[in-house]
């Protein structure tokens, strides 16, 4: 556990640090990868893909401060400067996740991008997102397990617990490594196969990870008095949506291998 | 082909949902309390410090803990962002103070000097308990990395969020104080 690394008189939290190499790492492997066009769709380019990101991170910021303010308007209407602070607490993560999806499609509508494909194109920026978290996690020391007795358990905040940073990174990794550009044979796989897939893909594998480990998480919200963990639910239905989408591009008419 | 993915699909989706009932049965198995561990989701580590005017005051448990929520807020007196966040940390204290929500900051003595952190509090007119961690024993408990830290605990005792570096705003501490003290009104408070 790292939360702060301080370099000279520099206190820098380690987790947003994560999550910047990640973003680098997404991007970098997305433009190296990027989908060819398919009939009359327009593929994204680097420069497509940029504007996709940036655009999406922007929009995202901004209506995740803008929501947290408007939500709290009272204590801000007297200090307006106040919306400007550098302070990772006064986001509303609704607004960020709506905000991002509104950004990445204005652009895509605006530039005449296929659908299927900009989601593949954004695929490996998603899979470097979800590893970036994990990374975090593990640096902060936030999302920890359940206390075990397991020769691998991991001593953290005063107990023996499961290493669940650790199980996410690994199987963030792999998820990572299924739309990683630097295999010949699985980018020439990727480009025959139907626009959408390397996405359902990718989304199938992250969410049945999501769907095992979330089991040995300590910090999981549960369904009201069900005591079903809600990240659970959630990745169950991910998990769905994306074999059904699989199913879906496979069995397109388009489709052609 | 599409026949089989569909049953390999069903069978993938029944394991989880077999999976989500399973570990539902494994949710809280943390056994009794959860050790004193500053992180969100624990309660405090239990300290016993003095203030600059030599009362004693605890944290996490013994006679002078707070009784509502609460935050503690750890600096120095060489720390810029530190003394930046005094004036609304001073704010909050007189603003909430009456309603059950109790401002406490630890004062890094160990790295700091005492007569500099009396003039930094003379100064900005700060009347908010300052406790003196002389020997570095909060620091030690609370994993102390970087200055300013503040927690804030609820009224039920546990720490609800944890904000390392600052300065904060006064906007940023009101709503946090504003959303524990919803959560756990104070019994006397107006």
């Amino acid at each position: 556990m790292l939360p702060i690394l301080v370099i000279g008189p520099l206190s820098i939290q380690t987790a947003g640090l994560a999550w910047l190499l990640a973003l680098w790492l997404g991007l970098l492997a997305a433009e190296r990868s990027l989908p060819p066009p398919t009939g009359e769709m327009r593929a994204p380019t680097a420069d497509d893909l940029y504007a996709l990101a940036w655009t999406g991170l922007l929009v995202a910021l901004v209506s995740a401060r803008g929501l947290y303010v408007l939500r709290y308007w009272e204590a801000f209407a007297t200090q307006p400067f106040s919306v400007l602070a550098l302070d990772p607490g006064l986001l509303d993560p609704w607004g960020g996740i709506g905000g991002i999806l509104l950004g990445v499609e204005a652009v895509r509508q605006r530039r005449q991008l296929g659908f299927w494909l900009t989601l593949d194109a954004l695929t490996p920026v998603l899979a470097g997102l979800t590893l970036g978290a994990a990374t975090a996690s593990l640096l902060a020391g936030t999302a920890y397990g359940v206390p075990t007795d397991l020769p691998w358990a991991i001593r953290l905040w005063g107990e023996l617990r499961h290493p669940v940073q650790v199980y996410d990174l690994l199987l963030s990794l792999g998820a990572l490594l299924l739309v990683w550009p630097g295999s010949g044979p699985v980018l020439r796989r990727w480009a025959s196969a139907p626009p959408g897939s390397r996405f359902c893909v990718w989304l199938a594998a992250f969410a049945a990870a999501q769907l095992l480990i979330d089991a040995w998480r300590a910090t999981s919200p549960t369904l009201l008095t069900t005591g079903l963990r809600l990240p659970q639910l959630l990745a169950w239905i991910a998990l769905a949506l994306a074999l059904w989408g699989l199913h879906h591009r496979l069995s397109s008419p388009t489709h052609t291998t | 082909m599409t026949r089989r993915f569909s049953i390999i699909s069903v069978l993938i989706l029944s394991l989880g949902a077999l999976w989500i009932g399973a570990s539902r049965a494994a949710a809280g198995t943390e056994a009794g309390p959860r050790p004193p561990a500053p992180q969100v989701g624990f309660s405090p580590p239990p300290l016993a410090l003095a203030t600059l005017s030599g009362d004693p005051l605890d944290i996490g448990a013994g006679l002078h803990q707070p009784t509502g929520p609460y935050l503690i807020n750890f600096w120095a007196s060489w720390c810029p962002p530190c003394q930046a966040e005094m004036p609304a940390l001073q704010e909050i204290h007189t603003r909430y103070r009456d309603q059950g929500f109790t401002v406490i900051t630890i004062n890094q003595t160990s790295q700091d000097d005492r007569a500099a952190a009396q003039t930094l509090m003379a100064e900005l007119g700060l009347t908010f308990p300052v406790l003196l961690d002389v020997q570095g024993e909060a620091a030690q408990a609370y994993n102390l990395r970087a200055l300013p830290t503040t927690f804030f605990v609820g009224g039920d005792g546990v720490i609800s969020e944890v904000v390392l570096g600052g300065p904060m705003s006064l906007a940023a501490l009101q709503v946090r104080v504003e959303k524990l003290l919803a959560r756990f009104p104070s019994p006397g408070a107006p």
